[in-house]
């Protein structure tokens, strides 16, 4: 081993290793050899329990009891226990004697899982774990009507924030854990799958801002129903053997294809489930005043025109010009000539009150899935899984269609060989609408008007498109925006993924007490997208557009672990581990935008004028690590484990590019170590504590500056609006990056405290676990805003220290627990704060991502929260009172920006209750975001466009808004002869309250933040199971029917009055910046009906 | 035997560690670049960041000079410091165009290519002296060396206008020294030195212009200047011409912001047509009854004689159509949807179209479909310039000569466009009357009605050109500016003062501790504005 280690790394590199290596030369000792051990698992009444699961303590080796209840393990040399588990019974580990039959009977109880899996792969008894873990099993996120494995688990786990950026089928989720740990980096948790990280990132042809759809993150090429369970290690101690991603938690999935267990015969499962999805809420809106300004009927935006024959006790008018009038002149004539020749259609003037609700459908999810297990050969172990997903949404031509196939198997051979792989290949296509935000140019977002259409906008069974250039009409012109039918029809986007993962894993007994387990990975994925902008839309000049793009990501891992167990005497055991991990990540995209369709109909680049790249990418990296592991087991209660790691990144300096770091965690189970009872009121207490420090590199190429090859202008890096683009005439065009780069970065370090109780009282009827954390993260490597007077935007550098601080409790209760029927109750409260502690020198604060170039900016600033808002504020005086400007009423704009929101929330409080009787399940997932800010462009225009049920009353009386009168040059009040403030009394119409400049359309930033605590119904299911005696003599074994339904109630009381807006979205999908909604896809809500048959 | 597979097993993956991670150098963008691809998207940049489009800064000095009218903050003179095309044209100037100037006079010392550093000085100078009439006081001693001032100290306006003037001579010496030139890789002049130092020499002249009420003025060196070679005909202007092509996108961005996106975004101030059309506009009759031929050129009327329009009209007179300055969320009619019908920037500003009254609606493919120039500093501009020198510091020119061929190089500068677009050039006749009507009114005028003409002219010439015409009015008072009050439309007004310099970037000023105060735009005036 020394040999191997210096051949790879400098001798300097190999002092942190010398000691790990020569506990694992010291450790060899004889041991017994490994044997095969069988037993039969019954319960209290003497019945087999089918499927219980067997595990040896300490290792991955594990299988599940058969239909007889029978069990047959083949245990590594040194292993000196079993534990046995099933859901609903407490857990049993029989300590492994001579014999090599063990028989077991199980206690029915609420058990604490107590086997899970660790970082790498590594299978420990939890009450072992000096850190935070979460465990989730497949069968609790899978027919629940989601088909996303992400959001599926919202509400379920303490310390986990996951937000779905919309309703658009396939559309991104974020996952955070404990917080944000870097300024601008990926602040996701590490998804690792069957031991190989497994990229979610998210990619999409263009920046939903000012275009480009929903798209997905990559998680979403997970298929839920091959989840055998989900880890959650919350804290960068559990994960500190993964290295540098792992600072962020991981989240651990182990597939069914990559744990097959043993199984005698075959064995088949189906299941289907069928949900229908509809429109969560429709704001409440008026139905009194149609369109135009100050009580006047106008083919405008806004709905403060004309009141409708009736609505009123004053005379209105009760026709007008059909719309087209004025909107499409030259499409006029020829609309015209479906009519009367020669006459100017007229319409009644009268309200639409479901014209909103119109445009949204019924959509359906269809979700089927066939798992097949068998055993192979004598010891080993085949599954195979073919799943798909049929998702159609609220909106015409938005869907999720997924296909995945996944197929696995292990096999032991005699001589301590043992071999497993799996390979699993998923295809998806996602359609969608495009987005962004509606004042961007160029966009045509379907949602640009759909929640306020004009009251007396009757847009079903209207014309939308030019019967002859297909252009779009709508009753605003075409620079306003696209009617959202035409828009649905005729604009959109395609994303097309396959994604493939193979995995190779193999293990060999060196000698009695020595395993070495070698594991190899590929991961990857081509995404294919393609966007459009069909001729005559708003969007991309209305000439037509069609964005095609690729992205291809590889990551190859190779882990080499050798592990040594030793046990010297009743009271002392040792585990150690080393280990060699080679990563390698490769990412490849490129855009080409085609101008200019030819024929309307074919969305094929080759259908353009003329093409352009944009955007393309390559980058590739490399890391070496190696690590090492001890775990110290005094006495079967007290745990001390040690690792350390170091990493060698292709992304550092030479000089810099190795760093090693080091984690400590300790358990101590003192509830055994005082010798109490586990029948007593309290079973079982631990605490545990945890510390550990986590490097991280840059991302690739970060250290030398570079040219940008034939970019556009500098406003399309920030906010994607095109200027100029090069080759210009002909010439090439390169410029500097406009980021100054450090030649001698170094890496990031985060450190992270936490110290757990672990409680459970009454026989486990009541457990509690609690954990607080501190998280800090310092040297941090990320662009360093400068004023552009310094010629560069920013500079790229190490600085800052950002400090996360949080807790989080999950609560278990059994309030009833009887032979039939059962109660169980489980909360999870998460409430953490990240700070922005320093940053560097003078600066105090810097952009995450410059939006529109100016206005509302999410930003790092020094002593705030991550990722607050900052933006443009009202003008007010000393005291606070606003200042009006007294020659029309509405209020003065400040000069300078304030930070005006911050999207993270107080707490999260999620409860599931569960409940079972006989065959029948029925659980409820109710969960409460407190806090938390949301930009939202939709309620903006929902108050500026007048179309709010509230804005209805009273319209006729104005309005004087609260205020000083103030002067607009100096900002400051007017004073009246005596010295004193001026109160405004100017009326203004209710019209200026919400469009000129003082609150909604055209206001200052500050009053578009509204606080997004919202309380939710996020889930409630009814199962049933009908009983395995009922089916005794059919060839079927198992059957489950379900109901679901999800998100059947919500509230957000601090939005405005009628917007009934779900605050539980955002336009950036899975990005750092949160919190802000640029017209995105309404909530949805849905009902299910799921069927399981087990063969 | 086990033990040694294993050593086996393990030297498989042993990897030459130092080659493994040498991997780090971008493959797909270089750490150089030839001087000839730096210089294209510098000037490119330059343009964009004063010219018309949504990150320009004529989408705001516009209406600062009454000659568009946009709905949005520049209405009323309020614009924040976070607007968009105030915040690109800073960010443009600093952070694009700065380094990559640097990086040309760096690299052309090392390759000995002084034409390069001479074009790249002069672009600079220009480029900071348009700045300080923006904003007065900004970074210069301390801007674009992020790692020695990565919070540079901001200068004041006077010192940065003595040291631009040495920059300018600095780079005339570089133009002249000869070398290597430049070829089509410079899209104003070919690489043409002769035409480099006439630009440097129009430059030194317009600041020494605006520096006249100042002690920093030197009439010596102005006596010299008109000696040296200065722009003089339309085939010298500062101008960038823009291309047809769509993709990649090189068309003027005031042409695709008024005509290739369906939606228009600039309306013409009625106040600029009144007054072009020989109308009493606003409170001004100086130019009642002479009618200006340029009309067709500038302004694009979407409507047919009689026509009506979209929606309810705010202004209307004949084919055209616009809304007032200061009737921003006023005038109930302001805010409808008249992209098919408002009048829009015609083919001289933007490269759209002349107006030829067939009313056609715009779109991408009028005109000259995008290939119009941005004009930064024309021989006509320079020929007001003499004039205004002429008649107010007594310099050797003749100012009534000077305007006159100022107003013929200005009517040059439109039939060059009327020529390149096919269509019919202003007949001499038409321009001889006109020039000869606005020089009767210089004649008749007294020393200020003089100073008024000239500049009122040259207001007319600068059309969607940059920052010129904002600095005059602060500077001379002319010409004067609509005051709505004093218009026909009973909803406009005006409540700020008129803005006499730009908020600073917002941004710049939270990240530098070093940066002064934000500015008060309607107080802190620039050095040169004794007004």
């Amino acid at each position: 081993m020394i040999i191997y280690y210096s051949l790879i790394f400098k001798h300097d590199d190999m002092r942190n290793f010398i000691l790990l290596i020569g506990f694992f030369l010291l450790s060899i000792t004889l041991a017994q050899a490994q044997r095969t051990v069988k037993g039969t698992i019954t319960d209290p009444s003497g019945e087999p329990v089918i499927g219980a699961s067997v595990m040896v303590v300490g290792t991955t080796v594990g299988t599940v009891t058969d239909f007889n209840g029978a069990y047959e393990l083949v245990v590594p040399a040194g292993s000196t226990s079993i534990q046995f588990a099933y859901t609903g019974y407490q857990t049993q580990t029989v300590n492994l004697g001579p014999s090599n039959i063990v028989d077991a009977s199980l206690v029915e109880g609420v058990v604490l899982e107590t086997a899970v899996v660790t970082a790498l792969g590594i299978s420990r008894d939890k009450k072992e774990l000096g850190y935070a873990i979460s465990k989730v099993d497949g069968e609790d996120i899978q027919l629940k009507g989601e088909s996303d494995v992400l959001r599926a688990l919202q509400g379920k786990v303490a310390g986990v924030n996951i937000i779905g950026s919309s309703s658009q089928p396939g559309s991104a989720t974020r996952l955070t854990i404990r917080g944000n740990t870097s300024f601008l980096g990926d602040n996701q948790a590490l998804y690792v799958v069957d031991g190989i990280p497994f990229d979610g990132s998210s990619y999409g042809a263009s920046f939903q801002l000012t275009g480009g759809g929903a798209y997905g993150n990559r998680m979403a090429d997970l298929d839920p129903n091959n989840i055998e369970s989900i880890t959650i290690l919350k804290g960068a101690t559990a994960a500190a053997l993964y290295g540098s991603r792992a600072s962020r938690g991981v989240v651990i999935i182990t597939t069914k294809s990559g744990s097959a267990k043993k199984r005698d015969g075959l064995h088949i499962e189906i299941s289907s489930g069928l949900t229908g999805e509809s429109i969560a809420s429709i704001p409440n809106l008026q139905n009194k005043y149609g369109t135009g300004t100050g009580f006047s009927y106008q083919g405008a935006n806004g709905s403060w025109g004309a009141p409708f024959p009736g609505a009123v006790d004053y005379p209105t008018i009760d026709s007008i010009n059909h719309w087209f009038r004025a909107t499409a002149p030259a499409s006029f004539a020829r609309l015209r000539e479906l009519g009367t020749p020669g006459v100017t259609p007229r319409v009644a003037y009268q309200a639409y009150p479901d014209n909103v609700k119109s445009l949204f459908r019924n959509g359906t999810m269809l979700d089927n899935s066939v798992t097949l297990t068998t055993g192979l050969g004598n010891n080993g172990a085949f599954v195979a899984t073919v799943s798909q997903l049929n998702h159609d949404g609220i909106i015409p031509n938005s869907s999720y269609d997924k296909t995945s196939v996944s197929v696995g198997g292990n096999n032991e051979f005699a001589g301590g060989f043992k071999i497993g792989a799996n390979i699993s290949y998923t295809s998806s296509l996602q359609k969608g609408l495009q987005g962004g935000a509606i004042g961007s140019a160029q966009t045509s977002s379907y949602m640009a008007r759909s929640l306020y259409l004009g009251r007396n906008w009757d847009i079903e069974g209207q014309p939308y498109e030019d019967p002859v250039t297909h252009e779009s009409i709508f009753f605003i012109g075409r620079g306003n925006a696209d009617s959202p039918i035409w828009s649905a029809k005729y604009n959109g986007f395609n994303s097309d993924v396959s994604r493939t993962i193979v995995n190779l894993n193999a293990g060999y007994a060196i000698d009695k007490l020595f395993d070495i387990d070698y594991r190899i990975g590929v991961n990857t994925y081509d995404q294919n997208d393609l966007e459009w902008y069909r001729p005559g839309s708003r969007g991309a000049n209305g000439l037509g557009q069609i964005i095609s793009g690729y992205n291809q990501f590889e990551e190859i891992e190779s882990i080499l672990m050798l592990s040594k167990r030793m046990r010297f005497n009743d009271n002392f055991a040792i585990q150690a581990r080393v280990g060699h991990n080679v990563n390698q990540r490769t990412v490849n995209s490129q855009n080409i935008v085609g101008s200019q369709m030819l024929d309307f109909n074919i969305l094929d680049i080759d259908n353009t004028i003329s093409q352009v790249t944009g955007g393309g990418n390559y980058n590739r990296q490399r890391l070496i690590g190696v690590f090492g592991e001890l775990t110290f087991d005094v006495k079967s209660y007290l745990f001390l484990t040690l690792t350390g790691r170091n990493d060698w990144s292709s992304t550092l300096p030479v000089a810099n590019r190795s760093f090693f770091y080091p984690s400590a965690s300790l358990a101590f189970v003192f509830t055994e170590a005082l010798g109490m009872s586990p029948t007593g009121f309290l079973s079982s207490g631990k605490l545990r504590m945890n510390w550990a420090k986590v490097g991280h590199s840059p991302d690739p190429y970060s250290i030398d500056p570079i040219y940008f090859v034939n970019l556009g202008e500098p406003d399309n890096l920030t906010a994607g609006v095109r200027d100029i683009d090069f080759p210009f005439n002909g010439h090439a065009g390169l410029t500097l990056e406009n980021t100054l780069k450090d030649p001698n970065l170094k890496p990031e370090f985060t450190t992270n405290k936490e110290l757990g109780l672990e409680l459970s009282f009454l026989n486990n009827r009541v457990t509690v676990d609690a954990a607080v954390y501190e998280t800090v993260s310092t040297d941090q490597l990320a662009p360093l805003t400068l004023p552009t007077a310094s010629g560069y935007d920013a500079f790229y550098t190490n600085f800052g220290n950002l400090r996360s601080r949080g807790m989080e409790l999950t609560l278990g209760l059994t309030p009833v627990r009887s032979k039939d029927f059962q109660w169980n109750i489980s909360s999870a409260f998460t409430k953490y704060k990240t700070t922005v502690e320093e940053l560097f020198g003078d600066v105090n604060e810097i952009e995450i991502r410059a939006l529109f170039g100016g206005s509302i900016t999410p930003v790092l600033r020094v002593g705030e929260e991550y990722g607050v808002f900052r933006g443009t504020v009202s003008a007010r005086d000393d005291e606070g009172n606003l200042l009006i400007d007294p020659s029309n009423g509405t209020i003065l704009n400040a000069n300078h920006e304030e930070i005006i929101g911050n999207p993270n929330p107080d707490f999260t409080l999620g409860i599931v209750n569960n409940f079972t009787w006989k065959g029948f399940t029925l659980g409820a997932v109710l969960d409460w975001k407190q806090g938390g800010d949301l930009y939202s462009e939709s309620v903006n225009e929902e108050l500026g466009r007048g179309v709010l049920a509230f804005q209805a009353d009273h319209r006729e009386l104005g309005a004087v808004i609260p205020g000083v009168y103030g002067s607009a040059v100096t900002l400051k009040p007017i004073l009246d002869e005596n010295g004193n403030k001026i109160k405004n009394q100017t009326l203004i119409e209710q019209n200026d309250l919400w469009f000129g400049s003082s609150f909604g359309a055209n206001a200052q930033d500050e009053w578009l933040v509204f606080d997004a605590t919202v309380v939710r119904l996020r889930e409630i299911s009814l199962g049933y199971t009908i009983p395995a005696k009922t089916l005794a003599h059919s060839p079927i074994k198992g059957i489950t029917f379900s109901l679901v339904g999800r998100n059947l109630w919500y509230k957000a009381p601090n939005f405005p009055k009628d917007a009934k807006f779900d605050p539980e979205t955002n336009t950036f999908g899975d990005a750092n910046f949160q919190g802000f909604e640029f017209q995105n896809l309404p909530s949805i809500r849905r009902f299910g009906a799921n069927v399981k048959l087990t063969f | 035997m086990k033990i040694k597979i294993v050593v086996l097993v393990m030297v498989l993956f042993v990897v030459s560690c130092k080659d493994f991670l040498d991997i780090n150098d971008d493959p797909n963008n270089p750490t150089k670049a030839e001087l000839s691809t730096i210089l294209p998207y510098t000037q490119a940049n330059m343009f964009g960041a004063l010219g018309f489009g949504t990150a320009g800064i004529t989408d705001i000095l516009g209406v600062y000079t009454h000659q568009i009218v946009q709905r949005g903050n520049q209405d009323d003179y309020k614009v924040q410091a976070n607007e968009f095309s105030l915040t690109q044209c800073w960010e443009k100037l600093y952070a694009v165009g700065l380094p990559d100037l640097n990086q040309i006079i760096k690299q052309a010392g090392e390759e000995h290519k002084p034409v390069y550093s001479g074009i790249a000085r002069a672009l600079k100078a220009h480029m900071f002296s348009v700045m300080v009439d923006l904003w007065g006081n900004i970074a210069y001693s301390e801007a674009g060396d992020p790692s020695k001032f990565p919070f540079p100290h901001y200068d004041s306006g006077e010192v940065i206008y003595a040291d631009v003037l040495t920059q300018l001579d600095a780079a005339i010496a570089d133009l002249q020294a000869g070398g290597p030139r430049p070829g089509a890789d410079d899209l104003i002049y070919g690489g043409d030195p002769a035409k480099w130092i006439k630009y440097a020499n129009s430059v030194k002249l317009s600041i020494y212009n605006k520096l006249r009420l100042t002690s920093l003025y030197n009439a010596a060196a102005v006596t010299a200047l008109l000696s040296q070679p200065l722009i003089s005909s339309v085939s010298e202007d500062f101008q960038l011409r823009y291309t047809t092509s769509i993709s990649p996108e090189n068309r003027n961005p005031g042409f695709v912001r008024e005509y290739a996106q369906n939606n228009p975004q600039y309306y013409i101030s009625p106040y600029f047509y009144l007054l072009m059309k020989g109308e009493q506009a606003c409170q001004n009759s100086l130019m009642v009854g002479i009618h200006d031929p340029r009309i067709p050129y500038y302004f694009y009327n979407q409507l047919a004689p009689g026509e009506a329009a979209q929606n309810p009209e705010s202004y209307r007179d004949g084919e055209f159509l616009s809304i007032w300055f200061g009737s921003y969320n006023r005038d109930p009619n302001e805010g409808f949807d008249q992209a098919t019908s408002q009048t829009i920037v015609g083919l001289y500003p933007v490269g759209g179209a002349y107006d030829n009254g067939s009313a056609v609606k715009a779109s991408g493919d009028l005109g000259l479909k995008g290939s119009g120039a941005q004009r930064l500093v024309t021989a006509a501009c320079v020929d007001y310039v003499r004039a205004e020198l002429a008649l107010t510091e007594g310099t050797s020119d003749d100012a009534r000569a000077m305007l006159a061929s100022a107003i013929s190089k200005s009517f040059a500068e439109v039939n060059a466009a009327a020529s390149l677009a096919g269509v019919n050039a202003i007949s001499a006749a038409d321009i001889t009357a006109y020039s000869d009507a606005v020089l009767a009114l210089f004649d008749a005028g007294d020393a200020d009605k003089k100073l008024e003409v000239i500049m009122t002219q040259k207001w007319i010439q600068e059309f969607g050109s940059g920052s010129e015409a904002y600095c005059d009015i602060r500077r001379t008072g002319y010409p004067q500016v609509c005051d709505p009050a004093q218009d026909p439309n009973e909803f406009s007004i005006q409540t700020n003062p008129y803005p006499v310099s730009l908020p600073y970037s917002g941004n710049d000023l939270t990240n530098n501790g070093n940066a002064p105060m934000q500015r008060n735009q309607y107080l802190d005036k620039i050095f040169w504005d004794k007004n």
